[in-house]
């Protein structure tokens, strides 16, 4: 069995943690097991889109190279991050597709709408910037993976910088995570982002020049 | 190795109402459905129960998918051999989609009786195929209720062996690559309490129902 506790801290500029809440997360939602049908049974499979858009997502390429559905380790902001697709069937044609960083793992918003399994993306999200409602997306990681009998754990972990956002207050968070288009044996190119993720917070005020880190340590124990 | 038989996947939808709900709001995790039927395809026995045991190397090859981990920076994983393999992340991560026979990956069937732990690596002892005929894996598509996102994964096991088989364990094993080569790799592992008897000539089938519950 599979539980996952997120963890939501926000620190002054000076880095004083000024407030913490952890709370179980509830909220892997049918698109992230939509993205783990599409290797687990080497099926093509369309489904929604952060937009609301269905998208047809390839299940299967006969390549030993990398193959970005289902990345959830990003790149900060609206940096560059490669998600590998490919086109041809082949090892041989296989592309990286460049998004934003923000696109890709933990993302914030400011909705408070119930959860329900299928839904497409988080309400409002806060977009990457310096501006009014903005945040600074920091890189987002994967890290410390470990076991220890009965149980093993991994986290993902960003940071979320209020530069000069005004207060903003986080009242969903959520996991975007790509998928590559196309059919088998011939995917394309391209790829969307799907919400893998979303919880509530129940309201967390990031004010001008703090900090907010936001941690998922998903944990498995037989 | 065998050869494997490549057979046509048969494709399921789910209909919302038979989603069963045992899981735990928060929980993502799998049920796993037994079904025993005779000749005539009348079930003779049924059972659902909680799937308790992803193991290890499912944690890991999650990280993989996660991270997208490069050749230059693979996790080591045990596979279904006892050996560690250097993992990292292609088309083939997660892959169960065996065919007709093949008992390398896909739903596996035996008879050990240990309890799980976190670090099994391989079914306790498995039953053969031409002892229970093993069918391709089949799948039914991912589908949603109001509170629960699933999608299952199905084998069949035909008794052939002349004799009653009891099954104790089950299990599901993936594909993924490490340095030039697939490799085998074990996702779950489940003991079954009391076991489940399958007459010679009847066909148990495994229903493995991944599920997250909001």
């Amino acid at each position: 069995m599979i539980k996952t506790t997120l963890t939501l801290e926000r620190f002054s500029p000076h880095g004083d943690l000024l407030e913490k809440r952890e709370q179980e997360s509830r909220s892997w939602l049918k698109h992230f097991l939509d993205l783990l049908y599409l290797p687990c049974a080497r099926f093509d499979y369309t489904t929604n889109d952060i937009g609301g858009t269905p998208r047809g997502l390839c299940g299967f390429i006969d390549s030993t190279s990398a193959w970005g559905t289902l990345k959830v380790a990003s790149t900060p902001g609206n940096t560059q991050i490669c998600v590998h697709t490919a086109s041809g069937g082949s090892a041989a044609y296989c592309r990286d597709t460049p998004q934003k960083g923000e696109d890709i793992g933990i993302v914030v918003g400011t909705g408070n709408a119930a959860v329900t399994p299928a839904q497409d993306a988080l309400q409002t999200k806060v977009n990457h910037g310096e501006g009014a409602g903005q945040l600074l997306y920091g890189g987002c990681e994967l890290y410390g993976l470990t076991f220890a009998d009965p149980n093993g754990q991994f986290t993902i972990r960003r940071y979320f910088t209020n530069v000069l956002g005004g207060n903003i207050t986080i009242e969903e968070v959520g996991i975007y995570t790509p998928g590559v288009t196309g059919a088998i044996p011939n995917p394309t190119t391209s790829c969307y982002i799907f919400c893998a993720a979303r919880d509530l917070t129940g309201g967390v005020l990031v004010a001008n020049g703090e900090l907010l880190r936001v941690t998922y340590v998903v944990q498995i124990t037989v | 190795m065998g050869t494997e038989i490549k057979a046509i996947p048969k494709l399921d939808v789910i209909k919302e109402e038979e989603i069963p709900h045992i899981l735990e709001p928060g929980e993502v995790g799998a049920i796993l459905e037994l079904i025993v039927s005779n000749k005539d395809g009348k079930v003779t026995e049924q059972r659902v129960l909680k799937s308790k045991s992803f193991v290890q190397q499912f944690l890991q090859l999650l990280f993989v998918k996660f991270a997208i981990s490069p050749t230059v920076a693979p996790i080591s994983i045990r596979d279904t051999g006892n050996t560690l393999r250097a993992v990292y992340d292609t088309t083939y991560t997660f892959d169960t989609a065996a065919g007709v026979t093949v008992v390398t990956y896909g739903i596996i069937i035996g008879t050990g009786v240990v309890a799980p732990t976190i670090s099994d690596y391989a079914i306790g002892i498995i039953i053969p195929h031409a002892t229970m005929n093993y069918s391709a894996c089949t799948y039914g598509a991912p589908a949603a209720d109001a509170t629960t996102s699933q999608f299952t994964i199905t084998r069949n096991f035909a008794n052939v062996s002349g004799g009653p088989v009891t099954v104790n364990e089950i299990a599901l094993y993936c594909r993924a690559y490490y340095t030039a080569a697939i490799g085998y790799f074990m996702l779950i592992r489940d003991v079954i309490a009391g076991g489940i008897a399958v007459p010679n000539g009847q066909t148990l089938t495994v229903n493995y129902r991944l599920q997250a519950i909001v």
